[in-house]
């Protein structure tokens, strides 16, 4: 029997996440007035969305704006196509911001401006391109919140991930703040018996690069070479 | 001079001039060992910070599922900061160097190191 309800009770951006973190194949249906969308999720990923003859992450975005209509959520049912590969954290992240500024414009219409792909799960790819024994890459912010992922397998943990660095590269900054003549951490490198985990503060300030990679077949000086580069990059894409 | 200070006076003389610092920590933070060229750093208080930082990368890593850890590297504007567990882990070992070092040999050196520090450490 599907889940359920109204928009108004239980919101969308809600919705995706608890499907997503259930790792659910599904299928969520919502209805306003005369619009019928449809989200397909699978392994943890929203990786399809369709409203009229709209497609994609574009569909997430006009969504977002729905705050009414009703839903129903059915599991295993397999999506017909893919037309979403960017992350569902990402997604949000964008979709919500763009419908914030939107709504601060133009004082509450629910239209708003479908922004601007801004390419970082595309440059973290690329980087997975660059690095052998790349597991997986992602962009956080200070507060441990993912805004973009690539990771080479859907078994690895961006979440976790993205946690864990920010929470250790966190401690470090402060350590080496509190000891002084010791200068601005650039980058922080975490050798385990698996892997290599390297931590680097993007030029904005506000962001971390993280960057994980098997240990018995990454080259290091490979792997902080391609992290200096792509952070210049990331940096330059993050929105403004 | 202590069995340790010998072997971190050994490490300080194959490094040479990028050297600036290094210690010997136990897990509670406490200084074991030390050897410094004069690098004006508290060595006490890196003592006891570091050994959070140690204790977290530990966490990180058994949380990430990815085994022990061997050792970590913070770079900064101005210096390199090798941290490595030694022996079973309730020790680790501390060095600073200038960003002139050449960050391979000085992984290979502390690799090289680690044991004789772990057996020098009075039990």
């Amino acid at each position: 029997m599907p889940l359920a309800g109204n928009l108004r009770d239980m919101a969308l951006p809600d919705l995706i996440q608890i499907t997503c973190q259930e790792r659910k194949r599904a299928r969520l249906k919502l209805r306003r007035d005369n619009e019928e969308a449809e989200i397909y999720f699978d392994g943890g990923e929203m990786v399809h969305a369709k409203l009229g003859e709209l497609t994609g992450q574009e569909v997430i975005y006009h969504l977002l704006g729905w705050h009414d209509g009703e839903f129903a959520l059915e599991s295993d049912v397999e999506p017909p196509e893919r037309t979403i590969d960017v992350h569902w954290a990402a997604l949000l992240m964008d979709g919500l911001r763009a419908y914030d500024e939107s709504t601060s414009e133009s004082l509450g219409e629910e239209v708003f401006e479908v922004p601007k792909k801004t390419g970082l799960r595309e440059i973290l790819a690329e980087l997975g391109q660059e690095v052998s024994g790349f597991m997986a890459a992602v962009v956080v912010g200070l507060d441990g919140l993912e805004i973009a992922a690539y990771s080479a397998s859907p078994d690895v943990d961006v979440e976790n991930i993205s946690a864990q660095m920010t929470m250790f590269m966190r401690l470090v900054e402060t350590t080496i703040a509190k000891m002084k003549m010791m200068g601005t951490v650039e980058d922080d490198l975490l050798s385990t018996e698996k892997a290599f985990l390297l931590i680097r503060k993007l030029d904005d300030g506000n962001h971390y690069l993280g960057i994980a990679a098997e240990r018995d077949k990454v080259r290091l000086g490979n792997l902080r070479l391609h992290s200096r580069i792509f952070a210049k990059r990331l940096s330059e894409a993050i929105p403004k | 001079m202590s069995a340790i200070e010998q072997v971190l006076r050994e490490f300080r003389n194959e490094l040479g001039s990028e050297f600036l610092a290094t210690n010997v920590v136990g897990m509670d933070g406490l200084l074991i060992a030390t050897e410094a060229a004069g690098a004006p750093v508290d060595v006490e208080a890196g003592a006891a910070r570091f050994a959070m930082v140690m204790k977290l990368a530990a966490k990180v890593s058994e949380r990430m599922k990815l085994g022990d850890v061997d050792d970590n590297l913070i770079t900064t504007d101005k210096v390199f900061v090798l941290t490595r567990f030694l022996g079973d882990g309730s020790y680790f070992w501390g060095v600073l160097v200038s960003k002139e070092a050449t960050l391979g040999v000085v992984r290979l050196l502390m690799r090289e190191y680690a044991d004789r520090l772990w057996q020098a450490i009075p039990r």
